[in-house]
């Protein structure tokens, strides 16, 4: 196992993109010899800036992506994409379809795209995206792109990560309370409202803008509100230097730090999170305890809140 | 988490315009639990060999309804074998005529299915061979 880790490892490091997406299904399903591959390649990491995009489906955020890595890679850019979509909670499975909007990207020179399904099938963030994040770095890449539907708060909080969110709206889909309920106001450097040329483009945008107006914490970061229609590519030329503005303000500006501290201590999060699950609910479930718990709630002789804090506690 | 999640490439190669088919297999896996990423249309076969490299998946799944099969479906076992992804399960679907599945498996397809096969044959094919 030892050596076989430390062959991914190097190939991983020396830019073999077999290696990447071997070491990426190895984090993704947590198998042996994962953590291994991640303290092997740690000191090779080699930071670079993360986009983030999301917004609910159907929105654009493909085409917007496959948009922008076309024109990173066009530069020469070498760039990783990151396409989350959602697991289904009752099969386990997911269709992960956002190739289907990148067309322009698959198979050229310096594009890595890794579609992954958010998993995590008992609550909770699965550390695998922010481990991908780390193999990308190691292998070598000038940046990072994070597509997520924004639905939940794993997929925020995965998203805002990002060094630079991007929000991608539409218009038509709710009133303002929707926008607000959703939890993305906090987390957009940029707001786009896509698909402008449908009725109510211009209210969405309107909205926004004032409800934006009262988040300028600091004056070089009011979140800016872009219209645009990425399926004829009006205005994605705006998107992408918008983006580009937005990283030299994070990198002059201390807020570099601000966010690589955040990134760490989420993932160390995530993974505390994941071994909890691994090692204390997991062999849990279905046991003789997890029964008389269940039973004893159902029954309301005592609350799950009881019953959590005895098996935590281990008291009999 | 710790399992062997099943991912799979579901493509259609060339100038084909239907995919009803390869949507309604795509599902039947993920209902199965696999996760399945979906190319959509008109690929090239170095595009799904690509994206099969990057995904990193166990599975691939061709589907051609517009007659180009022996040609495209051939050229993606060639540049899967070359690339020295032989271990990957070759799969493929559609109008196929009896003569041409068994070329297209001499060719490197481990299964060509015929219409009218159900979802749950499908599941079980791949089960069975990536799951041993």
């Amino acid at each position: 196992m030892g050596e076989k880790i430390k062959e991914l490892a190097q190939g991983i490091v020396k830019g073999e993109e077999r290696a990447l997406a071997r070491g990426l299904t190895l984090v993704e399903n947590r198998k042996e010899g994962y953590q291994e591959l991640l303290d092997l390649i740690y000191p090779e990491v080699k930071p670079c800036p993360i986009w983030g995009l999301t917004g609910a489906p159907g929105v654009g955020k493909s085409t917007i992506t496959n948009f922008l890595v076309d024109k990173l890679a066009q530069r020469r850019e070498k760039v990783g994409v990151i396409a989350v979509d959602p697991t289904s909670p009752f099969s386990g499975g997911a269709i992960l379809g956002d190739r289907v909007r990148m067309m322009d990207l698959a198979g050229r020179e310096g594009i890595f795209i890794r579609s992954m399904a958010s998993r995590g099938a008992l609550g909770g963030l699965s550390p695998a995206i922010m481990d991908a994040v780390s193999l990308f770095q190691a292998f070598g890449v000038d940046r990072i792109v994070v597509e997520t539907v924004g639905v939940g708060q794993s997929e925020t909080d995965i998203v805002s990560l990002a060094d630079t969110v991007a929000v991608i709206l539409m218009p038509g889909t709710g009133d303002d309370v929707q926008t607000i309920k959703a939890g993305l106001l906090e987390i957009g450097d940029v707001f786009v409202v896509n698909k402008a040329d449908l009725e109510g483009a211009e209210t969405l945008a309107g909205l926004l803008q004032s409800m934006l107006s009262g988040k300028n914490d600091d004056e070089n970061r009011v979140p800016v509100v872009l219209k645009l229609i990425a399926s004829q590519g009006k205005n994605l030329e705006e998107l992408m230097s918008f983006l580009e503005k937005h990283q030299e303000y994070i990198e002059t500006s201390g807020q570099k730090e601000r966010k690589e501290r955040m990134r760490t201590e989420m993932a160390l999060k995530m993974h505390l999170q994941a071994r909890y699950q691994d090692l204390f609910l997991k062999p849990l479930l279905g046991t003789e305890k997890w029964e008389q718990a269940i039973s004893s709630i159902n029954k309301r002789e005592k609350s799950p809140a009881f019953w959590a804090k005895k098996i935590i506690s281990g008291s009999e | 988490m710790a399992e062997n999640q099943i991912r799979v490439l579901i493509a259609k190669p060339g100038l084909d315009g239907h995919d009803r088919g390869a949507k309604v297999v795509a599902q039947a896996l993920r209902d199965a639990g696999m996760e399945v990423i979906y190319t959509g249309l008109r690929r090239t076969p170095e595009q799904i060999v690509s994206a099969a490299i990057q995904e990193d998946v166990q599975v691939v799944g061709l589907s051609s309804l517009s007659g180009a099969h022996n040609h495209l479906f051939q050229k993606v076992a060639s540049l899967l074998k070359e690339k020295g992804h032989e271990e990957i399960l070759l799969i493929g679907g559609g109008i196929i005529p009896e003569k041409d599945r068994k070329q297209l498996e001499d060719a490197g397809f481990d299964r060509i299915f015929s219409p009218g096969t159900s979802t749950e044959k499908i599941v079980s094919y791949i089960k069975e061979k990536v799951n041993g």
